[in-house]
């Protein structure tokens, strides 16, 4: 146990190395690879958490798992995901993140080989928690890693290019993930197996390379801090009045955190249910094929890397850093769209430029109610703690969305049974009516709840 | 690292094109391709569940179908079995559903059934049985046109293959 508790540590500091320029190479070095390494191998995790959303289709209409056990296995991921992220956080702060972020993928790639050898719902419902938390180390050690390698001034261009991972990682899952099992022309035509496999084969590889190239902390290496190499240091804080922890605490009695957490968590519930739901409505209620959907799906992620771009330019630009006029505009541009996806005309440009629209809107707002929004209100020593509170709330609302959506789903299925020499073929028929109900309603209440914050003003 | 990342996926495509389920000549995967020769030879089943909770079903299977031609008596067998609802086409719902038509209509070139369930606009429609093949076994395939107050399906059920049939209609020949 000992052993492997050090495998995983951060290595002990070494001596600076004296060569200057063998410095200036090393760092040039690893900190090519950390934002390659990260970008990639975080979005290419991506697909193992949402691999589930692609054949979840095929495996309601072949019976193996009715929407109310998808709902269950869904929720699953993300309670765990949100432990995972809270939990992995301070793990990572003094773990080798390379070795650490590999360990991970690792996990996660077995959980989905072991999706699809099964069929037993209460073995899919374990092994994708457990997926969930092993999902959960790759935010973090990506986060501390570019805080180790990347200096103040120059971090927040670098987290943006990493930010743009979760979008690369849909789009392979939407797309690549349909490629593999839509029917052809459009696709493989392979079984449902192949879209948990092959995602975990190519993670297998994934952890291998942060395993090869993801490197410890620079002092870990005999190297200097980079705010030392760059020569770019932070503000030297006065000694603390209060400690770190009382102050996170306080956080908790700010009643506009806890309003922020509850739009947060709305928001969420609308954000993972079209990420879980979306493709399957299409196939369902509007006569997509498996590929087309979520190639639609799709198109709403990719407007999501120019929302979040989108909101943080336009608050800082046109309003002076005040948030609460941007929620407004996007959040609208969130909702708006809503309506025409599920009672607009049935034309499919509509719905694709609606579901670009909502893209575009929904990372904006996100980025706001889980990052720049929180950080505004909360002091700035514990806004990571503030972020942290908000972050469990929304996973703990898209957990809860994804079981009531699938129960509401279930509830109404009727089936037609064709008797044929003995053998049954069974037809499914879903009515969304109420889950729609419940995913638009959750967005108007989280606008709702964000405008309700109009006056809040930013803290020190 | 970049050769290992381009052997890799040269590996992962010659896996993944080699394990492919395609099989152009499959009658069920590529039934549209084989339709239009026997779509005159196929029964249709359609059917209507609205929001008032009523279940409207009606089934049409020419003598073609029937092959009347070889047997004259092909026909009147068919309508007897259809004559029977319980054995051709159940409903269950939360509560029972009261059997309001039951008609077996034998016309010039075709049969026709219609049966019609009341189950109440409160009542959650469950299940929907049925043995149409199973209890006619001169019917080799059904179109079936179903429409909930939610959704429209048509998909074809065949006895040759083992899954219903989505895609069975070449819309270039449309």
């Amino acid at each position: 146990m000992n052993s492997i508790l050090k495998f995983f540590a951060l290595g002990p500091e070494k001596p600076v190395i004296k060569d200057k320029n063998r410095i200036d190479t090393l760092f040039r070095y690893h900190r090519r690879n950390v934002i390659l390494i990260v970008t990639l191998c975080y979005g290419l995790a991506y697909v193992c958490r949402l691999a589930l959303n692609v054949v979840k289709k095929p495996m309601m209409d072949a019976g193996i798992f009715t929407p109310e056990e998808f709902g269950i296995i869904g929720s699953m991921l993300l309670y765990c995901y949100a432990l995972g992220k809270f939990t992995n956080g301070f793990l990572a702060d003094h773990a080798h993140v390379g070795r650490f972020f590999a360990a991970g993928l690792f996990l996660s790639a077995i959980a989905n080989f072991g999706m699809g050898l099964t069929e037993l719902v209460w073995v899919a419902a374990v092994l994708w928690g457990l997926n969930g938390w092993f999902q959960g180390f790759g935010a973090p050690a990506s986060v501390v890693s570019l805080s180790a390698w990347y200096s103040n001034r120059e971090r927040g261009q670098y987290y943006g290019i990493w930010s743009t991972a979760h979008a690369i990682g849909e789009g392979l899952t939407y797309l690549g993930v349909a490629l593999l099992i839509a029917a052809a022309p459009k696709g493989l035509g392979l079984s449902w197996h192949w879209g948990y496999w092959v995602p975990a084969t190519i993670t297998l590889f994934a952890a291998l390379a942060v395993y090869k190239y993801l490197p410890d902390r620079p002092r870990s290496m005999g190297l200097p801090t980079v705010a030392d190499w760059k020569n770019d240091h932070g503000v030297k804080r006065a000694p603390q009045e209060e400690s770190i922890w009382r102050t996170q605490l306080r956080v908790l009695a700010i009643p506009s955190i806890w309003i922020l957490a509850l739009a947060s968590s709305c928001m969420y519930i609308t954000r993972y249910a079209i990420n879980s739901w979306g493709n399957v409505y299409l196939q369902e209620i509007r006569g997509f094929d498996l590929f087309d959907a979520n190639l639609f799906i799709f198109f709403n992620t990719v407007a999501g890397i120019l929302g979040c771009v989108a909101y943080g330019y336009c608050s800082d630009k046109f309003f002076n850093a005040r948030r609460p006029p941007v929620n407004l505009i996007f959040g609208v541009m969130e909702l708006l769209p809503l309506f025409v996806i599920f009672w607009g005309p049935r034309d499919p440009i509509i719905l694709a430029i609606a579901l670009v629209v909502y893209g575009f809107g929904l990372s904006g707002i996100l980025a706001a109610l889980g990052g720049l929004f929180a950080v505004d209100i909360a002091p700035k020593k514990v806004a990571g703690a503030a972020m942290g509170f908000i972050g469990i709330f929304s996973y703990l609302g898209a957990g809860l969305q994804d079981y009531i959506s699938g129960r509401l789903i279930s509830d109404s299925e009727i089936k037609f049974n064709f008797s044929v020499s003995g053998q049954d073929m069974t037809v499914y028929f879903y009515d969304y009516t109420q889950p729609i109900y419940f995913w638009v309603g959750a967005s108007v209440a989280s606008v709702l709840l964000a405008l309700s914050l109009w006056k809040v003003k930013a803290s020190d | 690292m970049k050769n290992a990342f381009i052997w890799s996926a040269c590996l992962l495509v010659t896996i993944l094109t080699g394990c492919g389920a395609r099989d152009e000549a499959d009658y069920c995967s590529a039934h549209e391709n084989f339709h239009p020769e026997h779509q005159d030879k196929v029964a249709k089943l359609n059917v209507r569940y609205g929001n008032d909770g009523v279940v409207d079903a009606v089934l049409e299977a020419n003598h073609a179908v029937l092959r009347a031609a070889e047997d004259p008596a092909a026909v009147d067998t068919a309508a007897g079995i259809l004559g029977d609802v319980n054995r051709v086409f159940m409903v269950t719902a939360t509560n029972a559903c009261e059997l309001t038509l039951s008609t077996v209509e034998k016309q010039t070139d075709k049969l026709q059934a219609h049966y019609v369930f009341n189950c109440g606009d409160s009542n959650r429609l469950e299940n929907v049985d049925i043995k149409l093949l199973e209890h006619l076994p001169l019917i080799d395939e059904l179109e079936a046109d179903i429409e909930t107050s939610a959704v429209r399906k048509t998909f074809l059920i065949s006895r040759q293959c083992k899954k219903p049939i989505f895609n069975y209609q070449n819309l270039s020949q449309n």
